[in-house]
């Protein structure tokens, strides 16, 4: 169970607002401030190397609580500056040649799906979309008839940016190993709202943002490399520098046995700082609780909403995760938003082209996403009803 | 320049003699500030809603850094490190089989690696600009380089291990004549001396937040000439450079931000603006005037230490003073150096491998005064290093 009261007590913007975004960007509680002040402040007094020197423990036990986080160990972590940092530096890696195809899921999110429209241009290879079951989630029975030799990567995400739906990441990663294709997950919305565990997954690559579901500082990312992924010859980051990669003869460079070789140089220690303490504070509570009271203020939610006047809920899929998503009927989701702004509530509006292939596939608008956390009240979502009753005129 | 007030500008100062500016300057309060106090306003109010609240001093910090290198506004890109700034340059080209790109012999490991990486992806060829008699990239022989083939020149303008300011002007005279695209690797310059792209006549510029700008680590940027942006597709493009507009296409920003990615920690991006700022405010020039003269005096000195070698090539140089002992070994100097509070760094041969090689370096003391540094500094540095010798 997890005690409201501390959680929102050690978190400062609680209360000044009613803050239901936690999917684009969530709130830092103290603690993560706090780790990220005292390292400037050390910084300052001493000077960034010699901090670093003297932190060097607790900024290595980082790549632990990542590892730990997802059930990998720390030799298969990277630490990025951001989702698209971890995620491109996997993708540009991969030499696509012409006519060799990309898998990935009608969801897609734009920052992916842009860096592969743009493979296509520079090589000639090939973006196949995955079909979706009933139920809207990508379909891991349509994915195994796709697989040729032409199939050199799956790229998919697990949970969306325009919805609750969770895609079948497992049993894509069933499909994948089965066939030994590379498989890179983007988990952005899934880290700091559910247990995620590598080895269920199978994926040989997973990416993530710290600033979401994780509570970690803006600035923050990190990448999964599967051990046996790192041994393959070939496993090339798309980006190198003498950190990944010491220059070892005029014309040689060697890369780091760990996933390191995926990072560059150099970094904030802060922010690291920053994410390793969003990770154990979530630890703490325990990814399971998060899950439970995530998912109860979501399916609630959802239900109250779907007996509103006019009104759809539009997520997808069997299994829901804790982004909610809606259109009314005749108002539209950017008057929505503007109008819960005006009562203190943060929701967002999520543009069609954030995810453009469902957009398009659905014939859906613009919609109106509410992503609680466990830190969010029951009353706080009383409050947003009452709102949205009043922005559509159902009040 | 009132020294005083900048060092009392600086908290640092009151705990250690930093003489590792070309590693990571120490940051003035006002940088500080920046970053803390939109760390607490994110937490106060939201990631989001902290940067639509200081929307204003967010641009204005692109503008400051523009300031500080001659550039129009809509020609920086924020990004996380030096690295990824000059990558995005640099892997944005396109190469075939048997295209040049030519390089000093002072590159820095990080570009070379790339370099290479690229040669084993395209079979480019990666060729060394020769040096003149003082060590710095030879102009005349790189005129005579050129060819058809020659499809980028990138060179490090200041390197890591030594004082050496390669003729970037000059370089760049030659890629502008003869129309070649010219990336250029500043990292150690911004923040030390005056720095102008239209001078420079580079396409790109790469350069680093932490060393002598004394902006907070996890900050670079890279500059992109106007007229590249007409037709230039960044390595890596996502939905902040470029917006998605139908199932097979996409837009992209027609400011040099394609080059960011999604999304960053702008509490940074603020704190490099403050440091832009403060530069400006002490004025570059009188910085150049005195990190020189700190520069030259610890060269000076340093000479009459017996068993010193002083290894800074170049007729021009800058504020990055680099020594060997002949039997004492650079770590062990550092380490003697730490022990007293006294920040320095050691340049390894990997890291400027081809110019350590071609000089036979062993692993050099390098120290890097600043502006805020006192004589008294450079003296107790000096002290302590005849005592190390002595023992």
């Amino acid at each position: 169970m997890i005690d409201l009261n501390k959680a929102r007590a050690e978190t400062p913007a609680a209360g000044n607002a009613i803050y239901l975004n936690n999917a684009s960007c969530s709130l830092m509680p103290q603690p993560v401030v706090d780790a990220m002040q005292d390292y400037f402040a050390l910084e300052a007094r001493v000077g960034g190397y010699p901090a670093m020197a003297q932190q060097s423990t607790a900024i290595e036990a980082v790549y632990a609580s990542v590892a730990a986080l997802i059930n990998a160990k720390p030799g298969e972590i990277a630490l990025m500056g951001s989702h698209t940092l971890a995620w491109q530096s996997v993708f540009q890696g991969f030499r696509f040649k012409e006519g060799d195809r990309i898998l990935t899921d009608r969801s897609e999110y734009a920052a992916n799906y842009i860096a592969m429209l743009q493979m296509k241009k520079r090589t000639g290879c090939v973006i196949d979309v995955i079909p979706c079951r009933n139920d809207g989630a990508t379909d891991p029975v349509a994915l195994e008839k796709m697989i040729d030799e032409h199939v050199k990567l799956i790229a998919t995400n697990w949970i969306p940016t325009n919805g609750g739906l969770m895609n079948p990441a497992a049993e894509i990663g069933r499909v994948a190993r089965a066939h030994s294709i590379p498989y890179l997950l983007d988990a952005c919305q899934a880290v700091g709202q559910m247990p995620v565990d590598v080895e269920e997954l199978g994926c040989d690559y997973l990416s993530a943002a710290g600033r979401k579901w994780l509570r970690a500082p803006k600035g923050t990312g990190f990448l999964y490399v599967r051990e046996e992924r790192l041994s393959e010859p070939g496993c090339e980051p798309g980006i190198i520098d003498d950190i990944g990669a010491p220059w070892t003869s005029a014309d040689a460079y060697e890369l780091l046995d760990s996933a390191r070789r995926f990072e560059t140089h150099e970094n904030s220690p802060a922010l690291r700082l920053g994410l390793g303490t969003a990770i154990e504070y979530a630890r703490t509570l325990g990814l399971d609780n998060i899950r439970t009271r995530v998912n109860h203020l979501a399916e609630g939610l959802r239900t109250e909403l779907a007996g509103l006047p006019g009104i759809r809920v539009q997520d997808l899929g069997v299994e829901h995760a804790g982004l909610v998503t809606f259109a009314h009927d005749s108002v539209a989701s950017a008057d929505i938003t503007a109008a819960l702004l005006k009562e203190n509530i943060t929701v967002k509006t999520i543009p069609q082209a954030g995810a453009l292939l469902d957009t398009l596939a659905r014939g859906i608008p613009e919609l109106v996403r509410v992503s609680a956390h466990y830190f969010n009240s029951e009353d706080e979502l009383e409050a947003v009803l009452k709102a949205l009753r009043g922005a559509i005129g159902a009040g | 320049m009132d020294i005083e007030r900048l060092r009392a500008d600086t908290p640092g100062v009151s705990h250690r003699v930093h003489l590792n500016n070309a590693g990571s300057g120490l940051m003035p309060r006002t940088v500080l500030d920046a970053v803390k106090d939109h760390l607490d306003l994110e937490a106060r109010i939201g990631g989001y809603e902290a940067k639509a609240q200081e929307n204003d001093r967010i641009e204005a910090a692109y503008s400051s850094v523009a300031r500080l290198i001659g550039a129009e506004k809509s020609e920086i890109a924020f990004v996380e490190n030096a690295t990824v700034a000059w990558q995005q340059a640099f892997f944005s080209q396109s190469f075939k089989e048997g295209d040049r790109i030519l390089v000093a012999e002072v590159e820095y490991a990080a570009n070379y690696v790339a370099c290479l990486q690229m040669q084993k992806r395209t079979g480019c060829v990666i060729e060394v600009i020769p040096n003149d008699e003082s060590g710095a990239i030879d102009c005349e022989a790189l005129e005579q380089m050129l060819n058809e083939r020659v499809k980028l020149i990138a060179i490090t303008w200041i390197p890591t291990n030594g004082g050496l300011v390669n003729p970037a002007t000059g370089v760049g005279r030659i890629a502008r004549a003869h129309g070649i695209p010219y990336l250029l690797d500043a990292c150690q310059a911004p923040g030390q001396m005056p720095v102008n792209v239209e001078e420079l006549g580079c396409d790109f510029l790469s350069a680093t937040g932490r060393k002598f700008m004394r902006g907070p680590r996890g900050t670079g940027f890279l500059y992109v000439r106007s007229k590249m942006l007409e037709h230039l597709e960044p390595y890596m493009l996502d939905l902040h450079g470029a917006v998605w507009t139908g199932p097979k296409t996409y837009e992209m920003r027609s400011d040099a931000r394609r080059f960011e990615t999604w999304e960053s920690a702008l509490a940074l991006h603020l704190g490099l603006g403050a440091a832009a700022d403060y530069a400006l405010q002490i004025g570059l020039e009188a910085i150049q005037k005195r990190v020189l003269m700190l520069a030259d005096r610890l060269r000076v000195d340093l000479n009459e230490i017996p068993g010193v070698s002083v290894q800074d090539i170049g007729a021009q140089q800058c504020a990055i003073v680099t020594f060997s002992h002949e039997n004492i070994e650079a770590d062990i100097i550092k380490a003697a150096m730490s022990a007293e509070n006294i920040n320095i760094s050691v340049s390894k041969p990997p890291s400027t491998l081809l110019d350590s090689q071609a000089r036979s370096l062993p692993d050099l003391v390098r120290v890097s005064p600043h502006y805020y540094n006192s004589e008294d500094e450079v003296e107790t540095f000096l002290s302590a290093l005849r005592r190390v010798i002595s023992r």
